[in-house]
C-alpha cells in the first residue's frame, strides 16, 4: 500500500486548470520531488495533498485513507513551508512542541520529544531563540524539527531550500536528505531546481503545465528523457533539427537542416527522412586542438566565447556548418595553448550519448 | 570659467542648507501652532487669574482645589472613564474581527462593506447621535448607559478597524497555515497565532477607541442624562455659563490621560512579553 | 482552551470549511449588523420624520409632505448653513493643504529618530480632546485672552479686539483640528514613494525643484486627495468648533440640526436639515470618486 496516493487530481480556478488529472502513488520511505518551472502546479498540488486546497476533481489518498474532506489539521502531515513559517511570538521550543500540544501529548513526553527533535537537526540547546534570533539555515532546520516531531505519516516540503544561499543549500540538501533517510519518512518535495531533484530523490515527476510529463528515477529522467520539454528542462543541452537520412538497425546517420552529419543510436527503429531533434548535453564533448584519430562524429569549429566557471570552462563553438554549440569542458590548454576565442578546435561526441527525440 | 563654477556651487549648497533649514522652520512653526494653545491652557491651570498673562504671577493649585471638590465634575470624569473603558471593550472586538474578515475575504461588494464600516467615522457625529435617539424613542427605550457603549462602540469601532487591518496586510498568513497543518482547528490557531501577531493593533485600536470615547461630544449629547453626563458634556456646559478656570483644570487632566495613556500601556506590554518570555525559559 | 477543541465546535468549523466565503462573511457580520441596526436603519426613521411634522410639544405627526424640506431651501438663514458649511469646508482643506503640505514632504524625507519623534508628536495633538483644543484658542483670542493681553499691555490697541466668534476664528480652529488629518495621509503617500525616483530624475539632470514639481508632486497627489477629502467632510459636518468659535451668522449645518433635534424638539425639521446633509455628503463622495477614484485612498492606506 502505498503511503500517498493520487488519483486523477485536477484544480481549477474559474476557467484556469492549473494542475491537470495528475495520478500518481508514493511508496513508504520514498523520497520523491515535484520538479518543474515556476507556476506549473506543482505546489497547489503539494497544497491539496496537505489539505489547503480542495481539488475540483480526483482524490488524495493517505495511508489508504480518503482524505478529500479532512481538513488540514486532521491530516496527519508534516509540512515545510518555502519561508519556514515559524510562529515570530514563539521560542524555538514552543514553535516544536506546538504540534505536540494539539496532540495533546503530555508534558514530559513533549520535552523529550522536542529534545530528541532538536539532535536530529543538530540544534540542541537552540531551544530559547527565537526565530528573529536564527539565520536562514537554521530557521529552516527548526520547520524541519516541527514537522517531524509529530511522527507524521508523510513529510511535505514546499521549496524550503530556496531562500539560502548556494553553499549553504548544498549543505542542507545533504542534511534533509540524510535526516530523512534516517527517520525513514516518506517524503515529498517541491522544487524548480533540478540539481536538488535529481541528487536528493528516489523518484522525480516531472510537471509542465499541471501534468506529470514522466515519472522515474534520477537517472533515467536525465539520461533517456521522455519529450523535448524534459530534456531541455534537466541538464543543459544543445538542440539540432534534422531529419534521418540512413538507418542500419539501432545505429542511424542523421542530417541537420544545415548539413552536420551525425552519427546515433536509438532505442527503436526509425525509418528514413523522419523528422528528429537532437539533444546533445554540454558536458558529454570533447574538445581537442587536432582532429582526433576517432572519425565519428569529429565536427571542427571556431570557438566564439570562452566563460570561466571555476571547477571548468564553458565555450561557445561554431561549427563549419554554422550550428552553434555549447561545450562544457575542464579543459583550459591544448598543448601548452590556452583555448581563446578564434582558436580553432575539435569536438567530438559519442553516438550514444545522444538523446534523439 | 573655474571660479564662477566654484561660485556657483558654493550658492547651491547654500540654499541646499537654507531649503532644507527652510523646510525644518516651517515645520517647526506648524508644530509650533499645533501644540502651543493647549499648552496656554496646561499653564493657566497653575494661573492665580482668570486673565491670561505671562508670565506666571505665581504658581498655585487652588483651582486643583476647587475642581476636587466639584463633586458633580468628578462624577462626570468617572462616568466618562468606565463609557471610555465599556466602549474600548466593545469596539476593539466588534473593529477586530472586521478586520479580519475584511482582509481576508475577496467579494464584489468588499468597497461598499468598507464604506458601510467606516461611515460612522466620516459622517458627522451629529448624524449618529440624533439617528439613535430617534430609534430609541420609537422603540419607547430610555436613555441609559449602554445606549452611550452602544453609540460610541459604533463611532470608534472604524478606528480599531483600520489600525487592525494595516497590521493584517503585513502578517504572513503561512503561520497560519502551519499552525493547521500542525493540528489546530480555526479557532484555535485564531487564538493561538494570529491574535497573538496582531495583540499590538488591536490594544493600540482599543487605547485609540478609548480616547475618542473620552473625547466624544457631539453624538454624546443626545445620549446623555443628567447622572450619565460625560466629562464633554460637562466642559461644554461650564462654558456657556461660567468661563472659570476650572475648565483649565479639566483640560490639563484630559490632556496628560491622554498622552501618558498609550505611553503606559506600551510599558505595560513590553513587560508582559519579557515576563512571557521568563516564564517560558522557566517551564524548560 | 480546550472548549475549542470540542466535538461541537471541529464540526461546525468543518462545516463552514466548505463555504469558505461564508466563514469570512459570518466574520464580518457582526460589525456590518451593529452599523446597519444601530445608524442606516435608525436613519430610514429619520427620513421618515423628515416629511412629517411637528406636533404639540414637540411630539411627532404623522402629517407628510414636503414642507421641511420646502421651509429649509426658501428660508435663507436654513439655506445659508448649508452653503456656509460648504465654504467654511472648502477653506479649511484649502488653509490646511497649503499649510500642512510641507511639513507632510519634510517628514517624508527624514529618515532619523527625529522622524518618530515628530510622528509621535504629530499624533500627539490629534490624541488630544477637541473641547480642549477649541477652547485653548478662546484663551488665545479672547477679551481676556494672550493676544489682546500683549497688544494693550505694549500699548498697541486701547481696547480688546473682538478676535472670536467670527468665521475667521472658526476657520483658524477648524484648521488646528484637522491639520493632522491632512498631513498624515500626505506623508503615508510620500513615504511610500520610491526614493529611487527621485535619484533617478536628479541623474537625469533635473534640478532639485524641478525634480520636486514633475516627479514628487504628482505622485503625492493620491495621498493629497485623501487628505482633502477626509478634511472636507470633516470640516462639512463639523460641530464644536464652529459652535464655541464662531457667532450666530457662522450657524453650520450641524448646529442647525442639533438645536432642532435637542433645543427646539423639532424633530421632523432637524431631520429634514440631517438629510440635506447627508446627500450633501453623498454628492462630494461621488464626485470624488468620478475625478479621483476612491481605491487611490485604499491603496493610500
Amino acid at each position: 500500500m502505498a503511503d500517498v496516493e493520487l488519483r486523477g487530481i485536477t484544480k481549477k480556478y474559474d476557467d484556469v486548470t492549473v494542475v491537470d488529472n495528475i495520478s500518481l502513488e508514493v511508496n513508504e520511505g520514498e523520497f520523491l520531488s515535484f520538479l518543474g518551472p515556476s507556476g506549473c502546479g506543482k505546489t497547489t498540488t503539494l497544497r491539496m495533498i496537505a489539505g489547503f486546497e480542495e481539488p475540483t476533481k480526483g482524490s488524495v489518498y493517505i495511508k489508504g485513507k480518503l482524505v478529500n474532506e479532512e481538513p488540514p489539521y486532521m491530516r496527519n502531515i508534516g509540512m515545510v513551508f518555502q519561508n519556514y513559517a515559524l510562529f515570530p511570538h514563539k521560542t524555538v521550543y514552543n514553535n516544536i512542541a506546538y504540534g505536540l500540544k494539539m496532540r495533546k501529548v503530555g508534558k514530559k513526553e513533549i520535552k523529550q520529544r522536542v529534545e530528541e527533535s532538536l539532535d536530529v537537526v543538530r540544534l540542541s540547546g537552540f531551544g530559547d531563540r527565537r526565530p528573529d534570533q536564527l539565520s536562514g539555515g537554521q530557521q529552516q532546520r527548526v520547520a524541519l524539527a516541527r514537522a517531524l516531531v509529530i511522527r507524521p505519516d508523510v513529510l511535505l516540503l514546499d521549496e524550503p531550500l530556496s531562500n539560502l544561499d548556494a553553499k549553504l543549500r548544498k549543505e542542507m540538501r545533504i542534511e534533509t536528505k540524510r535526516i530523512q533517510k534516517a527517520v525513514g519518512l516518506t517524503a515529498i518535495y517541491v522544487t524548480h531546481d533540478q540539481t536538488e531533484a535529481l541528487a536528493m530523490s528516489d523518484r522525480i515527476a516531472i510537471i509542465e503545465r499541471g501534468r506529470i510529463v514522466q515519472l522515474g528515477v534520477p537517472k533515467d529522467i536525465y539520461e533517456h528523457p521522455q519529450g523535448s520539454f524534459v530534456a531541455s528542462f534537466v541538464g543543459e543541452s544543445n538542440k539540432i533539427k534534422g531529419k534521418i537520412v540512413a538507418v542500419n538497425d539501432l545505429e542511424a546517420e542523421f542530417r541537420s537542416d544545415t548539413g552536420l552529419i551525425v552519427n546515433i543510436k536509438t532505442d527503436t527503429e526509425y525509418e528514413v527522412n523522419k523528422k528528429v531533434s537532437l539533444y546533445a548535453r554540454i558536458e558529454t564533448f570533447e574538445i581537442f586542438s587536432t582532429a582526433p584519430p576517432e572519425a565519428k562524429n569529429t565536427f571542427e569549429g571556431k570557438v566564439e566565447s570562452v566563460s570561466y566557471q571555476g571547477g571548468n570552462t564553458l565555450y561557445g563553438v561554431r561549427l563549419t556548418d554554422g550550428t552553434a554549440i555549447f561545450v562544457e569542458s575542464s579543459r583550459e590548454k591544448l598543448f601548452g595553448k590556452k583555448i581563446q576565442p578564434r582558436s580553432e578546435v575539435w569536438v567530438t561526441i559519442s553516438p550514444s550519448d545522444i538523446i534523439v527525440l | 570659467m573655474v571660479r564662477s563654477l566654484a561660485i556657483e556651487m558654493e550658492i547651491q549648497t547654500k540654499m541646499k542648507k537654507f531649503k532644507f533649514n527652510g523646510l525644518l522652520v516651517i515645520t517647526a512653526l506648524v508644530y509650533l501652532f499645533l501644540f502651543l494653545p493647549v499648552i496656554v491652557v496646561i499653564l493657566m491651570s497653575f494661573h492665580p487669574d482668570p486673565i491670561v498673562s505671562f508670565p506666571i504671577p505665581r504658581f498655585t493649585l487652588k483651582w486643583y482645589k476647587i475642581f476636587w471638590e466639584d463633586y458633580a465634575l468628578i462624577q462626570s470624569l468617572k462616568n466618562s472613564f468606565v463609557l471610555g473603558i465599556c466602549s474600548a471593550v466593545v469596539s476593539g472586538i466588534i473593529g477586530t474581527l472586521a478586520a479580519i474578515g475584511f482582509v481576508r475575504s475577496q467579494f464584489k461588494g468588499k468597497q461598499i462593506f468598507g464604506a458601510i464600516i467606516l461611515s460612522p467615522m466620516i459622517l458627522s457625529g451629529i448624524i449618529t447621535g440624533i439617528a439613535l435617539l430617534s430609534f430609541i424613542n420609537y422603540l419607547n427605550f430610555p436613555k441609559s448607559f449602554p445606549l452611550q457603549v452602544v453609540g460610541h462602540a459604533l463611532l470608534t469601532f472604524p478606528y480599531v478597524f483600520l489600525v487592525v487591518q494595516t497590521q493584517l496586510y503585513g502578517l504572513d498568513r503561512s503561520i497560519e497555515e502551519a499552525s493547521m497543518n500542525l493540528g489546530a482547528n480555526e479557532l484555535e490557531t485564531f487564538f493561538y497565532i494570529t491574535l497573538p501577531n496582531i495583540l499590538p493593533s488591536v490594544i493600540a485600536g482599543m487605547l485609540f477607541g478609548f480616547t475618542i470615547s473620552i473625547d466624544e461630544f457631539v453624538a454624546t449629547q443626545c445620549w446623555v442624562t443628567p447622572s450619565t453626563e460625560t466629562m464633554p458634556i460637562k466642559i461644554f456646559s461650564m462654558l456657556r455659563y461660567e468661563v472659570t478656570p476650572k475648565v483649565n483644570v479639566l483640560g490639563t487632566i484630559i490632556v496628560l490621560v491622554t498622552i501618558t495613556l498609550p505611553l503606559v500601556a506600551e510599558k505595560l506590554i513590553a513587560r508582559k512579553i519579557n515576563v512571557k518570555l521568563s516564564r517560558e525559559k522557566k517551564n524548560k | 482552551m480546550q472548549i475549542l477543541k470540542s466535538k461541537a465546535i471541529v464540526k461546525t468549523l468543518v462545516f463552514l470549511r466548505k463555504h469558505k466565503n461564508a466563514n469570512n462573511f459570518l466574520i464580518m457580520l457582526p460589525s456590518a449588523l451593529w452599523v446597519i441596526c444601530f445608524l442606516f436603519i435608525p436613519l430610514i426613521l429619520i427620513f421618515v420624520y423628515s416629511f412629517s411634522t411637528r406636533g404639540e410639544g414637540g411630539t411627532i405627526v404623522a402629517s407628510y409632505g414636503l414642507h421641511n424640506y420646502e421651509h429649509f431651501i426658501t428660508t435663507s438663514i436654513y439655506a445659508r448653513t448649508i452653503i456656509k458649511s460648504i465654504i467654511i469646508g472648502f477653506e479649511v482643506t484649502l488653509v490646511c493643504l497649503i499649510v500642512g503640505y510641507l511639513p507632510a514632504y519634510y517628514l517624508a524625507r527624514l529618515t532619523t529618530t527625529r522622524r518618530v519623534i515628530l510622528i509621535i508628536l504629530l499624533i500627539v495633538p490629534f490624541w488630544t480632546s477637541v473641547i480642549i483644543r477649541t477652547y485653548s484658542w478662546m484663551l488665545v483670542l479672547g477679551n481676556r485672552g494672550a493676544i489682546n493681553y500683549y497688544l494693550m499691555k505694549w500699548g498697541l490697541i486701547q481696547e480688546p479686539l473682538r478676535l472670536l466668534f467670527n468665521e475667521a476664528s472658526v476657520i483658524l480652529g477648524l484648521v488646528h483640528i484637522m491639520l493632522p488629518f491632512m498631513i498624515l495621509p500626505i506623508f503615508t503617500c510620500i513615504d511610500r514613494l520610491d526614493a529611487s525616483l527621485v535619484d533617478a530624475s536628479k541623474s537625469l539632470g533635473a534640478g532639485k525643484i524641478r525634480t520636486f514639481i514633475e516627479i514628487t508632486l504628482p505622485l503625492s497627489l493620491p495621498g493629497v486627495s485623501a487628505g482633502c477629502l477626509l478634511v472636507f467632510i470633516i470640516s462639512v459636518g463639523a460641530f464644536l468648533t464652529p459652535a464655541m468659535l464662531g457667532g450666530p451668522k457662522d450657524t453650520m449645518i450641524a448646529m442647525l440640526i442639533q438645536q432642532n433635534f435637542l433645543m427646539l424638539f423639532d424633530w421632523p425639521f432637524g431631520s429634514a436639515a440631517a438629510i440635506i446633509y447627508l446627500i450633501l455628503v453623498l454628492i462630494i463622495v461621488y464626485f470624488f470618486n468620478r475625478v479621483i477614484g476612491l481605491d487611490k485612498i485604499w491603496s493610500g492606506r
